[in-house]
């Protein structure tokens, strides 16, 4: 958590023991990390959310429709460099308005 | 009782948008970041961070203290009882019934809008904290007094919608940034690089800043807590049964005592005004009765004018409705009145009743509630009783549930009303089918009253506690809230019982049920998968979900089959549509058949289409480029399937459809059911397991 982030210089090639993670809006928008495979996700979701200004129970990540978990890491769940991670919204529903 | 975790509020602390996130230097900007960007990057650093003052309730408290024991000043006396009440209800509850049900009735009778003030002491000692807390805290608030407010909005200005006079809002929640909305379009917004790790000093002396003012606050609390308690005690033995009933037959006037006088006065007021707005009731019900009968009864055929006169009576009804629910509010007004009913009190000491005479207020409240709901769910009326039984949280929220009821009663009449127009009712006997029904089916055991009321407790627990840890879901207890009555579901609640149910299917894939046909192999997708296969681009996208059913993810997900296409016979999604519905759809791979089931009957080709067309694909990609044709496959939206009867219970009727369609069995259940259904699956969710 008390970690500094540093600003990455466009693409530059990331070193061996790196990967770079997409995380993905439902709109498109892409944040790019640079994460060590054992990082915890919770730095990303972390960050994400701080970058994006968003509480971060209102949302959640997905890899490949899976749920993970903050304590999870890249290499735990077996992501590869440029791996997309879908992050969702709060979905709700009770009736059918238009009915 | 008001509880301080210093551990709790300094990790949720750091975990706030105020100070942890924005502490640190966050250089998250891409290539073109500009001096702008900085600067306010800079000002998003800086901290507003102010030592903690002493509760301002805690004080009041502490000050009166003195004064009004000995002047026995009933104002006074009132206030201290409101203090102690809202900082110990549960030691009020606790032992000593009746005086507490006395003092309760009291705070009730004198100030009904102090109920409110359950949660306000923890937000008055929170004023001092940061901002993330304080949000918590209202939201606890919100939450706790008004869990059903959003959702009567809602069907008010669901009115309005109908009618044309509001714009529908594009999303329920707008504070989100990310819209669904918005036009799908690849961006890069950012890279950030978090493999550097280096500790940040002013991080840590922040944070033992923070620590310090914790521990303090706790300690004040402590204090605060032991002289309250003290004050308590004095209150409670004072107000005790057994001198209560010494002072009954001689004096009314003995100050110590007048209190429950008060109570008793008030509460005879209130019982007669109650008996009034039951009668009232009473007589409201069989007027829309009447209503409903000539317009829906068998063979009943009308005019349009006459059809357009039952809608004004109707909401002449509806609008009398929500006049009743007023009384109540009413019949505690003012402190003049109070005055009044003290003398009256002390005139009439000896014939005043016992103090168990509160007692009727929520029941007969309760009553009226299920009159109406029998009036509103005309055909049926006996079902509408059987859903109100067992209602395990009135108990807890007593009368402000009664007078919530009291107000939706008002709502349903009219709602009940405008649906009438969309043939829901003169084929009810549909939705009532659905196989052989055991008279106990679903009955909540101790157990599941036990979880219920665990999560829904509203005092001394913290909505962040992690309530659930299961397969990487870490779900707060606030997000189970959802379950209550007439709460709207989340998607966690049905993406982690589409888990369960995953996992149901596998145990019973290894055992399979004896003396009855085996189970279809099933996959439950999450509800996320339709919006990623083609609702978020608005174009049908095979891509988006490609990986999802790769082989290892299929077993992380708990699928036995490492190929859903050639092994499972059914598959299962459910469906969320534009953030206000939940419906289930359901391809059966060995029927050749694509089904869509709402609980409000309608349709969704596309969906079914888009369904289909991703089966396709996922047997070409899967399964070596086979070629599977389901342009001949059925499409059904089956209709004589068990249909919602009111506007928040579709997230239940969805889990519900995909519990029965995983055990192969018809859908065994009916709208009376998912008040006790919500239970169960509650259960189910908390304890990872599905047991009915």
């Amino acid at each position: 958590m008390a970690d500094q982030m540093k600003q990455e210089e466009g693409t530059a090639p990331a070193p061996a023991e790196t990967i770079n993670i997409i995380v993905r809006d439902q709109s498109g928008g892409e944040v790019h990390f640079k994460v060590k495979p054992h990082t915890k996700f919770t730095k990303v979701f972390d960050a994400y959310c701080s970058k994006k200004a968003i509480v971060k129970d209102s949302i959640k990540f997905l890899f490949d429709g899976q749920r993970i978990g903050s304590d999870q890491s890249p290499r735990e769940l077996d992501m590869s460099d440029g791996d997309m991670v879908d992050a969702v919204i709060e979905q709700l529903g009770g009736y059918h308005p238009s009915n | 009782m008001v509880k301080f975790e210093p551990l709790k509020i300094f990790s949720d602390f750091f975990s706030s948008p105020v100070f942890g996130r924005k502490s640190r230097k966050i250089s998250t900007e891409g290539p073109g970041s500009s001096d702008r960007e900085q600067e306010q990057r800079e000002e998003d650093v800086k901290i507003h961070f102010q030592p903690p003052m002493p509760s301002s309730v805690g004080e009041a408290a502490l000050s009166k203290e003195a004064p009004n024991v000995a002047s026995g000043n009933l104002t006074a006396r009132i206030h201290e009882f409101k203090i102690v009440y809202n900082l110990f209800p549960d030691m009020l509850n606790a032992d000593h019934a009746k005086s507490d049900i006395a003092g309760q009735a009291m705070v009730k009778a004198l100030d009904p809008p102090l109920m409110q003030l359950n949660f306000t002491p923890k937000i008055n000692q929170l004023s001092s904290l940061p901002i993330s807390l304080k949000k918590t805290a209202h939201w606890n608030q919100d939450k706790g007094r008004y869990p059903r407010t959003s959702q009567k909005k809602d069907l008010m200005t669901s009115q309005k919608y109908r009618s044309g006079l509001a714009q529908k809002p594009v999303m329920k929640d707008s504070s989100m940034t990310m819209s669904v909305q918005q036009p799908y379009q690849r961006k890069v917004e950012g890279f950030v690089d978090l493999t550097s790790e280096v500790d940040d000093p002013n991080f840590t002396k922040r944070a033992e800043e923070a620590s310090d003012m914790c521990n303090v606050l706790w300690k004040q609390n402590q204090q605060l807590g032991a002289a309250l308690r003290q004050r308590i005690a004095d209150v409670r033995q004072q107000s005790s049964p057994s001198s209560l009933s010494e002072n009954r037959s001689t004096a009314a006037a003995v100050p110590t005592s007048s209190n429950s006088y008060v109570c008793q006065a008030v509460s005879i007021q209130q019982m007669s005004e109650f008996e009034k707005s039951r009668e009232e009731g009473q007589a409201l019900q069989q007027n829309v009765d009447q209503l409903l009968n000539k317009r829906f009864g068998r063979g009943a055929s009308i005019s349009v004018q006459e059809d357009k006169e039952l809608q004004r009576k109707a909401l002449l009804a509806a609008e009398k409705a929500l006049h009743l629910r007023e009384i109540p509010f009413r019949a505690q007004a003012t402190a003049a009145r109070q005055q009044q009913s003290l003398q009256h009190a002390r005139a009439v000491g000896t014939d005043l009743l016992p103090v168990r005479s509160f007692e009727p207020e929520v029941p007969m409240l309760s009553k009226m509630h299920l009159e109406s709901r029998g009036t509103k769910e005309a055909s049926p009326p006996t079902e509408a009783r059987d859903c109100n039984v067992i209602s395990i949280d009135v108990s807890d929220e007593g009368e402000d549930d009664a007078e919530d009821e009291g107000e939706e009663e008002a709502e349903e009449v009219e709602e009940g009303e405008e649906e009438a127009d969309e043939e829901r009712r003169p084929d009810d006997d549909e939705w009532r089918r659905g196989g052989e029904r055991q008279q106990e089916a679903f009955v909540v055991t101790d157990e599941e009253a036990q979880t219920w009321k665990h999560i829904h407790s509203k005092q001394g627990c913290n909505a962040n506690d992690l309530v659930i840890n299961y397969k990487s879901f870490e779900i707060p207890r606030m997000k189970m809230w959802c379950l209550m009555d007439r709460e709207w579901l989340n998607d966690e609640a049905i993406n982690i019982y589409m888990t369960l149910l995953q996992e149901r299917d596998t145990l019973m894939r290894l055992h399979p049920p004896k003396g009855s046909k085996p189970p279809p192999k099933c996959h439950f997708f999450n509800s996320f998968f339709l919006n990623k296969l083609y609702k978020e681009k608005g174009e049908y996208s095979y891509d988006m979900v490609k990986r999802w059913t790769m082989p290892n993810r299929l077993k992380n997900h708990g699928q036995v089959s490492s190929n859903i296409v050639k092994d499972v016979e059914l598959i299962i999604v459910p469906v969320n549509c534009n953030n206000q519905h939940w419906t289930c759809a359901a391809i059966d791979i060995k029927s050749k058949t694509l089904s869509y089931y709402d609980s409000f009957k309608s349709m969704d080709e596309v969906l079914l289409n888009h369904l289909a067309h991703w089966l396709e694909d996922e047997a070409a990609n899967k399964c070596d480029n086979y070629k599977l044709d389901t342009s001949g496959w059925k499409r059904l939206a089956p209709k004589n399937i068990p249909q919602q009867q009111n506007s928040y219970d579709c997230g239940m009727f969805t889990i519900m459809f995909a519990h029965f369609l995983g055990l192969g069995m018809p859908f065994n259940f009916r709208q009376s059911d998912i008040s006790n259904l919500r239970k169960k699956v509650l259960h189910a969710l908390i304890k990872n397991k599905i047991e009915f």
